[in-house]
């Protein structure tokens, strides 16, 4: 783990620069707050990107990859609390940056994509005359996502959640002045509340029955099976034998949970009925689409599911519904992006399909795997759509494909980085010897729901055919 | 087809137009005639680069700390059960020669799909644009997203609005409105305006009220005081 400094710079410096470059734009001018931004979310990447390679390779706290048996070392997660928010009787939040395994891999990826789209956009919106708002909104963004990784209790979550969906509206209807950004903007917005609806009742079902809304403590008492008395809803009793009445049912409560989170993943993560508004999404700048509906606002479903694994753990029916949906999602957007014509919708159902795998890995219990997707296709799905973006922009912002064409000609190094992005998507490689980056998640990921379908969890065969098929 | 295919001329009307209101006035656009594709400026290339080594390297780099030993790398941030041996179970099926076409299958499939790509957009150029052309239920089923937006269209966009309609023009205006505060309004308007009718100004119409009145209350008190 780094020095705690340089943890908070990571955290709250994008969100101090997204102050500066918003609130004092008239002061600094559009060059100031590119540089303030640029600056703090740049040096914030390469921050966390070090604290991932500590991590992960070195350093006295770090994972030894070599000769780990199973359940050799477990590291636990540090709490850095900032402030207490919410203290009312045993509704406990605290303003906190949880610093575990999840967040660190969350916190690479959000910071260093972020910080190259912010340097990428310095090209892309060279000549748009609310630079100074462009890159306030973007680094908002990032506060407020890492707000959401590094929460330690549902309701920072929940704030953070809802700030990148603020962010996510203010950027998508950008270019306010258009009719298409704006309609695009709004559907979004009103698509994810209704996700947003289910994340919400499923953390209030967890205050009802565990008392708690602080990750720590709801965890550990799945995992250890503890007796508890429900503040409402249901009678005492070992956490996985609680049942509550739902309608006209009596229904076991970690499954009336895992359902409830789920339709918040849906909603956020563009999964199948809630993902209408991820193609349109696109009407924003691509520099945009690349970080946040691509590399990190839409993994936060994923990230949430993987965060709460003991609630699906013993939820085998919210596990399955997981699968099911991802499965489907995967081969839905697969089929309809090929018909597509407009280079950046294709991608985006392309990211549809890629977080249906997501999810059905989680769904079939190889949480690793979906964490390992996300890890990896943030990397190679920014790098599509910046390519997109760059021969977007090299083609005088022409965005149908039918209407390209040669531009390996023009723009060679444009094609080149395509060329692996796209290598790398559909995951090229030799199995036991090497290959591009989405070989090894996405192949993690088919395996795995093989590996289930052996031991018969459900949908586990179907996703893996899908997983097949569609790749 | 974006980047071999023969490229189609500019058509300056069908600007997809996010943004021309950033981009009408290119600065290399003066040299060429506004229509020849060009490179992206550095600052873009940088972010393509250093992401081109997040695209080949993260995977293999990573794999065994997240995924093959992810049970440490992880460590309590990720829980499973006693009983969810998916990713050990993933070793042994790879010792197993009889799963082997598990893991081959995923490249099979990737390699016929990219061939059929290449042939679809590189070899018989316009196969691709021909096979949309001919249509068929399955491509127009794909085109139009499963037609989820028409359903949501008339389903939820429509309802809604039906069921706002109603409460708004029904609900609200009709019932709420007419009965509440449009309904006192109108009563006491109603009422003032036959008050002021009698105000006629002839006086013996006064005298009359005023007699009329004592005669009432007169009457009143008399019969509250218990009669004669």
């Amino acid at each position: 783990m780094l020095p705690e400094n340089a943890i908070y710079f990571i955290v709250l410096a994008p969100g101090l620069a997204a102050l500066i470059a918003g609130l004092m734009q008239k002061f600094i001018g559009d060059r100031g707050a590119m540089v303030v931004t640029t600056g703090t979310v740049g040096l914030a990447g390469i921050l966390s990107v070090i604290q991932l390679f500590n991590y992960t390779f070195g350093g006295a706290d770090a994972v030894h990859t070599v000769g780990v048996e199973h359940g050799a070392a477990h590291a636990a997660a540090t709490v850095l609390p900032l402030m207490t928010w919410i203290d009312v009787g045993q509704f406990q939040a605290d303003w906190a940056i949880r610093v575990d395994a999840l967040s660190i891999v969350m916190m690479a990826v959000i910071t260093s994509v972020s910080g190259l789209v912010h340097l990428y956009s310095w090209g892309y919106m060279a000549d748009d005359p609310h630079r100074a708002r462009f890159f306030s909104y973007l680094s908002l963004f990032t506060f407020t996502m890492l707000m959401l990784v590094t929460a330690d209790n549902f309701i920072q979550l929940f704030f953070g959640w809802e700030g990148v969906g603020l962010a996510s509206y203010l950027l998508i209807g950008f270019w306010y002045t258009k009719d298409a950004p704006n309609d695009a903007a709004i559907k979004a917005f009103v698509t994810n509340r209704v996700g947003d609806f289910g994340l919400a009742l499923g953390i209030m079902a967890v205050f009802l029955v565990f008392g708690s809304v602080e990750f720590e403590p709801v965890l550990s008492a799945i995992k250890e099976n503890a007796e508890i008395v429900p503040l409402a809803l249901a009678e005492a009793g070992a956490v996985r034998d609680i049942v509550v009445p739902f309608l006209a049912w009596d229904i076991p409560a970690l499954e009336l949970i895992g359902v409830l989170l789920f339709i918040g993943a849906m909603g956020k993560s563009a999964q199948f009925f809630l993902h209408v508004w991820l193609p349109d999404a696109m009407e924003g700048p691509t520099p945009v689409s690349a970080l946040i509906h691509a590399a990190t606002m839409v993994t936060a479903g994923v990230y949430l599911v993987c965060l709460v694994s003991p609630i699906y753990e013993y939820a085998p029916y919210a596990a399955a519904m997981i699968t099911l949906v991802g499965a489907v999602t995967a081969i839905y957007a697969a089929t309809v992006g090929m018909a597509q014509n407009d280079i950046k919708r294709v991608i985006a159902y392309s990211t549809c399909s890629q977080l249906g795998y997501m999810f059905f890995a989680a769904g079939v219990g190889a949480y690793e795997a979906a964490m390992f997707h996300l890890f990896t296709h943030a990397f190679f799905k920014a790098l599509l759509f910046l390519g997109a973006g760059s021969v977007i922009h090299g083609h005088h912002h022409e965005q149908d494909m039918r209407r390209m064409g040669g531009a390996w000609k023009y723009q060679k190094f444009t094609y080149a980085t395509m060329l692996i992005g796209t290598v790398a998507i559909i995951g090229l490689g030799m199995p036991h010897v090497w290959g591009f980056s989405g070989f090894f998640s996405k192949d993690a990921i088919i395996e795995s729901a093989f590996a289930a379908s052996l031991v018969g969890v459900d949908f586990a065969q179907f996703a893996f055919w899908i997983g097949i098929s569609a790749a | 087809m974006t980047f071999h295919g023969p490229r189609a001329e500019p058509d300056p009307h069908a600007s997809h137009g996010h943004d021309d209101q950033a981009h009408d006035d290119h600065g290399h656009d003066d040299h060429h005639h506004g229509g020849e594709p060009h490179e992206s400026p550095i600052v873009m290339l940088i972010p393509l680069f250093v992401l081109s080594f997040g695209a080949i390297f993260a995977g293999g780099m990573f794999y065994d700390a997240m995924f093959h030993h992810g049970e440490a790398f992880w460590g309590d941030a990720i829980y499973r059960a006693a009983d969810n041996h998916v990713i050990h179970d993933i070793d042994k099926m790879k010792k197993d020669p009889s799963y082997a076409w598990v893991f081959w299958a995923p490249l099979v499939v990737t390699v016929i799909g990219f061939l059929i790509a290449v042939l679809t957009y590189l070899i018989n150029r316009g196969f691709g644009a021909r096979l949309a052309k001919g249509g068929g239920p399955l491509h127009a089923m794909f085109e139009n997203k499963w037609f989820f937006d028409e359903i949501y269209d008339v389903t939820l966009i429509k309802g809604s609005r039906w069921l706002g309609d109603t409460f708004w023009k029904v609900g609200d205006k009709k019932l709420i409105d007419g009965f509440g505060p449009d309904g006192v309004t109108a009563a006491v308007k109603w009422g003032s305006r036959r008050l002021s009718a009698m105000h006629t100004g002839y006086l013996y119409h006064y005298a009359f009220v005023i007699i009329g009145a004592a005669l009432i209350f007169g009457a009143i008190l008399f019969w509250r005081s218990g009669g004669l």
